[in-house]
């Protein structure tokens, strides 16, 4: 019978059922001849195929689950509540810098314009935060893109989707998650009813 | 001639901070009327709905749906709109960002971050002394 040897489409991995198959066939088609060194290639790639057998294994049972169902998400989420909370800050240090502006204008006019020289230096410094949203924004679409990757790679070595990998901590240092997302935890008014202040 | 600082100026950026501090420093600087639109695609419909016509766009290049390069390709192709003089203010900062603007039609470039005496002097550059 003459078997094929199945050819990795792009942007995707063969199974791990299609590289047996294709390591099978052609050894099939090698061990028809039975020469010394036909015996030796077919021993390596009896070698090779135990090998890719035992990587896909590790892969499957340890490192695309974690990262897909914890790190990046959670990376992902973490960045975009700093863009979140550094424009909000900003946004306020604004707000402040033009009350001090309009504040200045009862002033003498030395004392006015030394305000609104600070007041000047102030607005420019909060660029910042447009500077530092962009680079997190790319660093965001990085992350996204390895998550589609690692998800295919989860696909391809058989679809299954483990849950997301247990917190391993204990006792206090299980509690140093660090602030909360948006939505999560809990306000300070709900501390101070829960704590009776 | 000094420029006019009643002129109607459009500043374009996805980031509310930055069009907030454009806003204030171009306040500074005495201009008085001032619009604000969040992308390209915004800032075109501003440009042709409204009743006044924008005297200077003050726009960032990357935000969506339409970028500040594309926004300034459609003001130039627009007969109605095309001799709007346009300052790009970005982070982008590449040789091939710049030729690509100044192909395109840009009047002046601003690299983020800046400061208040680079945007008077750029303006100026585009309209004349502010005074």
């Amino acid at each position: 019978m003459n078997q094929s040897v199945p050819k990795p489409t792009e942007g995707k991995l063969l199974t791990r059922e299609q590289v047996t198959s294709a390591i099978t066939t052609l050894m099939s088609k090698i061990s028809t001849q039975s020469t010394t060194v036909h015996e030796k290639v077919v021993q390596e790639l009896f070698d090779l195929a135990a090998q890719i057998d035992a990587l896909y294994a590790e892969l499957s049972n340890i490192q695309p689950s974690n990262l897909k169902n914890g790190e990046i998400k959670t990376a992902h989420d973490e960045l975009s509540a700093v863009v979140q909370a550094t424009s909000e800050a900003t946004f306020l240090i604004i707000g402040e810098a033009e009350k001090l502006e309009k504040l200045s204008k009862d002033l003498p006019e030395a004392g006015r314009q030394a305000v609104v020289d600070s007041v000047t230096r102030i607005y420019e410094a909060c660029g910042f935060q447009d500077i530092t949203g962009q680079r997190i924004t790319k660093v965001v679409r990085t992350l996204k893109t390895i998550e589609e990757r690692v998800d295919a790679l989860i696909q391809t070595l058989g679809g299954q989707r483990p849950s997301a990998a247990a917190d391993e901590r204990q006792g206090d240092e299980a509690l140093l998650n660090g602030p909360s997302m948006p939505g999560q935890g809990i306000s300070q008014d709900e501390i101070d009813k829960l704590l009776g202040f | 001639m000094s420029v006019d600082k009643k002129m109607y100026v459009l500043v374009v950026d996805d980031f509310p901070t930055m069009r907030k501090i454009i806003r204030n420093l171009l306040e500074q600087l005495g201009f008085s009327n001032i619009g604000e639109a969040e992308n390209g695609a915004d800032a075109l419909r501003k440009m042709r709905d409204t009743a006044h016509k924008f005297g200077l766009v003050i726009s960032d290049w990357n935000m969506e749906p339409m970028t500040g390069l594309q926004l300034l390709k459609e003001v130039r192709a627009d007969n109605g709109l095309k001799a709007t003089p346009f300052i790009m203010i970005t982070a982008e900062n590449k040789t091939e960002n710049v030729i690509a603007a100044k192909e395109a039609g840009v009047n002046n470039y601003i690299v983020k971050p800046f400061n208040a005496a680079t945007l008077k002097s750029k303006i100026e550059a585009v309209l004349g002394p502010i005074g």
